[in-house]
């Protein structure tokens, strides 16, 4: 390994330092700022530049310390796949544009990748399956692609939420890829979580915050499961490949299983499954311990013991008692915050029933 | 005909020693003895193995090694209700703690299940978050699956109403089994406040029980004295509170008590009772008071609201209790008192609540349809829902559609 690694990660949190205050005030001159609303949890008006400082850092740290000209061509689709989703986020940001188109473009990116060779192949003896055919192999990437962005996105309501987990992926994904010698992940990842840690310093702030906006969350999104699909075709190659499907499969669990869980919900209520709504897991553990910086904890925390449980349970019994073992205990988590939102509730209106 | 077999489930045991369950199975076994077979579940754990009875008021006791109160009371419960399954045709449960026994109950067997929910106990600030949530998962299987259940107060009955569309059975508690004492000579040498005029209050010192409110205002009040028993020591809100009111010389703040002629001593001679208790459904200690023929300062609450009928004196702030009090005059308490009485002898006394209770088990023993006895609300017209007087519910049912606030 290069011994240049080691320091990119500190390159890209000295730039997204740097980066804050232009960004701030280019935030401010063409009016990109967040404005409060009954979702949300903040007062007064916000820049959403996290996604522009995170992939601004990110991409010039690596540029900086490596020649692009160091990748194949198909790597350079990662990265021109990722500015059209920072620009689609951007402009959605700014204008709030469709959910269709926004669903439009990251499926053609998709597709794209896929063309490029970057597909789930193998399924890790998931059921009893391993490899599998191509037809399956794009739509399963496509599923995954979208669901994964979509969920980060849609677990970005709590300050350091959408920011910790992605940290905690590009760490868990840095070393899976250092032990797989794959440099094009360990690099991306590396200077991710650089990048990620300078951005997380003004997310947590309370002066000078910055959020991630939807141009952040989706492209956090995007280049973890980029990440992932990458990591899963190289990891097929080393004997332990279960336990590196039990940790790039855990570290995502939490925001895809909760993504899940909402939209059933609506379903099976009858609503919109588009339509937002308070039920994601940062808002009922909110309503339980009334403290963003708690939630966060709280959440973060949740998902380090469910990746270290997966490893346990993958390494004793297999994927895919893993699966059930992990989807079992968030089922409970979410249960518990979930009864706790009602029993308030209910003890609210037993007060107003009885004053 | 051999009489039914009924399992009472949930009571720490017989002969009471205890609280307002363990009353509650004394007066049916006592009273109802002859109409069912009872068997009556204890806890092995409050009974020395030498003073445990096989019998008691003609029904066999059964003891199961576990505390029946406390995280234990799952296990206690749990266990008495598969062991009653062999036998009982009834099961009253009394306590929602093993209520995740039910559905398997009510499915794999044809066994009849009442369930007393008491009062919203998940509510109480006694119990710790877990225990908060799972009294309140608990209350909801019990009240989904149990063939009748029984609330204690009319706005518990609502509350099952709004939120499950169950319409429970209210039955209150008893309290004539209290009875009134004079006082003898070495009475005042051991309370010597019972020789001049006081107020009384008994209640465990717990904030929702509005111990510190009711302090604060008797604090302010040095010509009255005020005499306060309960369990100081259990938790620092009733150490502090102790500490901060142990200097007024007008209010006595006593330890329990646990000879009941000695409580019932000090109830019967008070010239006002103050209740102050907030949660819960039907309080024993305020029907018992009102059984003792006592005028009642109550916490403006609709439990104890419904309980008195609304007309006994209510306080929700300290200068409340402060007004009242310098506005009552000796013909105020005697008619309030009265009143009390009137009402606690047409509802609260053990003869009127165990033919309740028979009614009820006689009727879930016939009854195949067990909806008529448990109809969800929502499943009954307008015109239904006015016959039985509870037309307030399709108001409910409809803003609640809409509104999508009071469904679980």
């Amino acid at each position: 390994m290069n011994p240049l690694y080691i320091f990119l990660p500190l390159f890209s949190i000295i730039l997204a330092l740097i980066l804050s205050s232009p960004l701030t005030v280019f935030a401010q001159k063409i009016d990109l700022l967040d404005k409060p609303n009954y979702r949300k949890l903040h007062f007064g008006r916000v820049p959403l530049i996290g996604g522009i400082m995170i992939y601004s850092a990110f991409v010039l740290s690596i540029a900086i310390f490596f020649s692009f000209n160091k990748f194949n061509q198909d790597y350079l689709c990662v990265f021109l796949g990722g500015t059209f989703l920072l620009i689609t986020g951007i402009i959605d940001d700014k204008f709030n544009i469709n959910p269709i188109i926004k669903l439009v473009v990251q499926s053609i990116i998709a597709i794209k990748l896929c063309t490029c060779g970057f597909r789930v192949e193998y399924f890790f003896g998931l059921l009893g399956i391993g490899y599998i055919p191509t037809f399956i192999q794009y739509v399963l990437t496509l599923i995954v692609f979208l669901g994964v962005i979509n969920a980060f996105n849609l677990i970005d309501g709590v300050d350091g939420l959408a920011g910790g987990i992605s940290l905690i992926c590009s760490v868990v994904f840095s070393i899976i890829a250092l032990i797989c010698g794959d440099v094009f992940v360990l690099l991306i990842n590396l200077s991710l979580a650089g990048s990620i840690l300078g951005f997380l310093r003004f997310n947590l702030s309370p002066n000078k915050k910055i959020f991630l906006g939807d141009s952040g969350s989706l492209l956090l999104g995007y280049l973890m499961v980029t990440s992932a699909i990458l990591l899963l075709r190289q990891t097929d190659l080393f004997e332990h490949k279960n336990l590196f499907f039990s940790a790039i499969f855990s570290v995502l669990f939490i925001p895809v299983i909760d993504s899940i869980r909402v939209y059933i919900n609506r379903i099976r209520k009858g609503k919109n499954p588009m339509k937002p709504d308070r039920t994601h897991l940062h808002h009922i553990v909110q309503v339980s311990v009334n403290n963003p910086r708690q939630t966060c904890k709280i959440i973060i925390g949740f998902t380090s013991v469910l990746i270290a449980i997966s490893f346990l349970l993958t390494k004793i019994f297999g994927v895919t008692t893993m699966v059930l073992g992990v989807t079992l205990l968030f089922y409970i988590f979410s249960f518990l915050f979930m009864t706790n939102v009602k029993r308030k509730r209910w003890s609210r209106i037993l007060d107003e029933i009885n004053s | 005909m051999e009489n039914k077999k009924v399992a009472i489930i949930g009571t720490v045991g017989l002969p009471a020693q205890y609280g307002g369950f363990e009353t509650l199975a004394h007066h049916l076994t006592d009273k109802l003895n002859e109409n069912f077979d009872f068997t009556v579940y204890c806890s092995s754990k409050s009974y020395e193995k030498r003073s445990r009875k096989k019998t008691f008021n003609n029904s066999t006791l059964k003891y199961i090694p576990f505390k029946a109160n406390g995280i234990q009371s799952i296990i206690y419960d749990a266990i008495s209700i598969l062991h009653s399954i062999f036998y009982a045709d009834v099961l009253l449960i009394l306590g929602v703690s093993g209520a995740f026994m039910i559905p398997f109950v009510k499915t794999f067997t044809n066994k009849k299940i009442i369930t007393s929910i008491d009062g919203i106990e998940w509510k109480r600030e006694k119990w710790n978050i877990f225990a908060k949530l799972y009294l309140f998962i608990m209350e909801s299987v019990a009240v989904k699956y149990s063939h009748v259940v029984i609330s204690d107060n009319e706005a518990i009955q609502n509350y099952t109403g709004i939120r499950f569309s169950v319409f429970s059975k209210i039955i209150e508690y008893g309290g004539d089994h209290c009875t009134q004492e004079s006082i003898l000579q070495n009475d005042i040498e051991k309370y010597p406040f019972l020789s001049g005029e006081y107020l009384f209050k008994v209640a465990r010192i717990e904030k929702e029980n509005n111990i510190a409110m009711i302090l604060e205002a008797f604090a302010k009040l040095p010509e009255k004295t005020f005499v306060l028993v309960g369990n100081w020591g259990n938790s620092d809100y009733g150490i502090n509170l102790k500490e901060q009111y142990s200097k007024y010389p007008n209010l006595i703040l006593l330890n329990p008590i646990y000879d009941s002629r000695e409580i019932n001593l000090l109830r019967t001679n008070c010239s006002l009772y103050v209740h102050g208790h907030s949660a819960g459904g039907t309080n024993p200690s305020l029907v018992e008071a009102m059984c003792l023929r006592l005028p009642i300062l109550s916490f403006s609450v609709s439990y104890n609201r419904v309980t008195t009928e609304s007309k006994a004196f209510y306080f929700s702030t300290s200068q409340d209790i402060i007004n009242t009090i310098h506005k009552m005059d000796d013909e105020m308490l005697r008619d309030n008192a009265e009143e009390m009485y009137r009402i606690a002898m047409k509802r609260y006394t053990w003869d009127v609540v165990s033919y309740k209770y028979m009614k009820l088990i006689n009727k879930v023993l016939i009854s195949d349809k067990v909806l008529t006895l448990n109809p969800r609300l929502s499943s009954l017209s307008k015109r239904e829902l006015q016959s039985m007087g509870l037309s307030q519910y399709f108001n409910l049912r409809l803003n609640d559609i809409r509104t999508n606030n009071y469904r679980s």
